[in-house]
């Protein structure tokens, strides 16, 4: 059900001619995709620095919520751009990203991390003005950190492992596999 | 210099035999490639920005070098050591490929910037005392040394 | 060594990184502009 609308939503997409002049192009993937790449620095970069304040790692002289605000900015200026180009490249290729076990990972962290990062923000919040000072902050705020460190890295993994197609449909696979990433077809002739 | 018997040598050594039967393993090692470049980026961005007063302007620039510094050097370490092991997977075509010696010459240059010029200025000397147009070149020249590093070698996996 | 003298030799790496790139760079688009002239014309 979910599968089947997911999958036919992304033939619909690969049917419009620039879904296909995109993922045939000489040069325009090959920027957009080094574009998503590099814009990393910015957000990932930022997010970081962010991370590693909070674990008490970095900047310990400057007050926790001085260093979160202040890269709130370029922050989500990566972002954007990270979400624009990512979304770019579904359009490029979105039958087989549908049906990619990484890139199904990849949202789901990707929705964790996000998840992780507004919790985070409300008890950051929370507690500037009590540990804003403090050159280590409080452990909840550490494990906030931690986790956010570990999800996005997740996302940048699985991002990267979509390129490879050890476990693409048209391979031979458990029925678990097919299950996972929504090999429609692959599982009704399981059947 | 000839590096070619490097490049030999690499080619044929146990990294370059793991590198090329473990895909997995590469994968996990470019992803640490990816994930330090994310830091030494986020390094470099924030004390260049700061150094042209467009980001965290009510932190002395001094601070913000001191604190990046570190973890610079530890994101360098990192992706020397993970550049290394993808190199072996395809030690000879890099070898003739133009792209990756762009890219060396300019890690090259970037490593004598910071550690000669960059380093020495900005943490021993009060940044009110210094050339404000030394600064900003500074940071102009440091971003478009680790832009071009970091984009060439994107351009490598495409050529 | 001395303030004068790093500032001198920031200078220098500056002015030679930045040419060399823009260069580098230009080279980069020349040749990419080519290639998309012969394939569409």
């Amino acid at each position: 059900m979910l599968n089947e609308w997911l999958l036919n939503r992304a033939r619909w997409l690969d049917s419009m001619a620039w879904s296909t002049d995109l993922h045939e192009s000489l040069y325009m993937y090959a920027w957009v995709e080094t574009t998503h790449v590099l814009t990393l620095t910015v957000f990932l970069g930022m997010l970081f620095i962010i991370d590693l304040r909070m674990l008490g790692l970095t900047f310990t002289g400057v007050p926790a919520s001085k260093i979160a605000d202040r890269l709130d900015i370029p922050m989500l200026i990566g972002m954007v751009i990270m979400v624009v180009t990512g979304f770019i490249l579904y359009f490029a290729i979105p039958v087989r990203s549908t049906q990619s076990i990484w890139f199904r990972i990849k949202v789901v962290l990707m929705i964790a991390a996000i998840a992780n990062a507004f919790l985070f923000r409300a008890k950051m919040k929370a507690a500037a003005g009590t540990w804003d000072l403090d050159p280590k902050p409080p452990k909840n705020i550490r494990v906030g950190a931690g986790l956010s460190l570990a999800l996005w890295s997740g996302v940048v993994i699985t991002g990267r492992t979509i390129a490879y197609d050890w476990f693409d449909c048209h391979k031979e696979l458990p029925y678990f596999m097919y299950w996972a990433a929504g090999c429609v077809d692959e599982m009704a002739a399981f059947q | 210099m000839d590096l070619l018997p490097f490049f030999e040598w690499l080619d044929t050594s146990i990294l370059a035999d793991i590198a090329k039967a473990y895909g997995g393993v590469f994968v996990v090692v470019q992803t640490f490639h990816l994930l330090a470049l994310s830091l030494l980026g986020g390094t470099v961005l924030v004390g260049d920005l700061r150094l042209l007063g467009v980001v965290m302007k009510d932190v002395p620039s001094q601070v913000v070098i001191q604190n990046t510094q570190k973890w610079f050097s530890v994101a360098l370490v990192i992706l020397i050591l993970s550049g290394l092991f993808q190199a072996a997977a395809v030690a000879m075509k890099l070898y003739y490929n133009e792209m990756f010696w762009a890219k060396m010459t300019g890690l090259a240059a970037g490593i004598v910037f910071v550690y000669a010029i960059r380093r020495p200025l900005l943490l021993r000397f009060d940044h009110d005392t210094i050339n404000p147009w030394a600064l900003r070149l500074i940071a102009v020249s440091s971003m478009t040394i680790w832009f071009t590093v970091a984009a060439s070698g994107r351009w490598i996996g495409f050529s | 060594m001395s303030k004068n003298v790093l500032e001198k030799a920031a200078f220098v790496f500056a002015t030679v990184v930045i040419v060399s790139a823009v260069w580098f760079w230009s080279l980069q688009i020349e040749s990419v502009l080519d290639l998309l002239e012969m394939a569409y014309g």
